[in-house]
């Protein structure tokens, strides 16, 4: 969302300035958001609006999303249509376990990402607990490591399903918000015993 | 076609609540609180989607449609989200089920990591048993 231009300023003066760095796309989106929330065109609605908003960023401001992709359309239409059917199929599922008798036997599962970036874990963390029988219990950054609580895991043989599944959906992911060469990445994924530093400054 | 997309407005309603109720349901009868979870983010956002799909076949305006699909959006996005702080809580402070899970990949990466959960040293747990 935010642009990440580098500044010409010293370590000690870049944290403040920051945080009063102008986002003009992000308050123009929340401006929309609001419009849309309040139904109503007019000049006290939009002023209003973009008052909100920019108090909103500086209120609450947004760490700069490191992103080497573009949108791929058809990926991204491909998601959507994976997560509706993944999510109408979790819900039968949960429904059948609400009305039934049988007690699900839950187990938690520890899922290692291929790709590298914030944005994608982020938002395969996101979809996956949406998605098929999965909750995110718990994530780590430098490692890329999602643990996943399973709803019903009956044999811990089926952990690997799970790694499948969660892979297959942060390759639709990566597919589309990401780069063509970052899509590629995936089939090499990185050597895991070093953990990558990669902090955004 | 008006009657068409009527009928289907009112089943995809009728669906969506019956999806909603099944969260309810499963909110009160699952066993813990991360089995709870689930139903409190999947029928729920699945049973709301199709009610305001419902709504937009309805009343069919275009102000409807966009504020159903802001509103599936945002919740798609803040969902998961919720579920994922009150699941981390629930497991860090230990008030899950951990006696029916099949496996538990996140214990041990944690001990190796230092972690000591000390809600029961604390009596936390005793005492809300006992009460």
């Amino acid at each position: 969302m935010t642009d990440t231009q580098s500044q010409p300023a010293d370590q000690a003066e870049r944290e403040p300035r920051r945080r009063l760095r102008r986002q003009p796309r992000q308050i123009l989106l929340l401006a929309l958001v609001w419009l849309v929330l309040v139904g109503e065109v007019s000049f006290v609605t939009v002023v209003g609006g973009l008052l909100i908003s920019w108090l909103i960023t500086l209120v609450f401001p947004l760490p700069p999303v490191e992103w080497a992709g573009r949108p791929n359309p058809l990926g991204i239409l491909q998601l959507v249509g994976h997560l509706v059917k993944d999510l109408a199929v979790a819900s039968v599922r949960l429904a059948a376990f609400a009305f039934g008798r049988q007690q699900p036997s839950p187990g938690i599962v520890r899922v290692t990402l291929n790709s590298d970036s914030d944005l994608y874990q982020v938002n395969t963390a996101e979809l996956v607990s949406v998605v098929p029988g999965t909750l995110v219990v718990d994530a780590r950054r430098r490692s890329r490591t999602l643990y996943l609580h399973v709803f019903d895991l009956p044999d811990p043989a089926l952990r690997d399903a799970v790694d499948r599944d969660t892979h297959a959906l942060e390759r639709r992911v990566v597919r589309a918000l990401g780069s063509k060469a970052e899509y590629e990445a995936l089939d090499h994924p990185r050597d895991h015993g070093e953990p990558q530093f990669k902090e955004v400054s | 076609m008006n009657e068409l997309f009527d009928l289907l407005g009112a089943l995809l309603l009728l669906l969506g609540t019956v999806f909603c109720l099944a969260a309810a349901v499963g909110i009160v009868r699952f066993p813990d609180v991360l089995t709870r979870l689930h139903a409190a983010t999947k029928p729920q956002v699945f049973g709301l989607i199709l009610v305001l799909s419902g709504v937009a076949l309805t009343l069919r305006t275009w102000q409807v449609l966009v504020l159903a699909a802001f509103t599936i959006g945002l919740q798609i996005l803040t969902a998961p989200v919720a579920g994922h702080m009150m699941a981390r809580t629930a497991y860090r402070t230990d008030q899950w089920d951990d006696e029916h899970a099949s496996i538990d990949e996140l214990a041990d990466d944690l001990e190796a990591a230092g972690f000591v959960n000390t809600t029961d040293e604390q009596g936390y747990t005793q005492g809300r048993d006992s009460g």
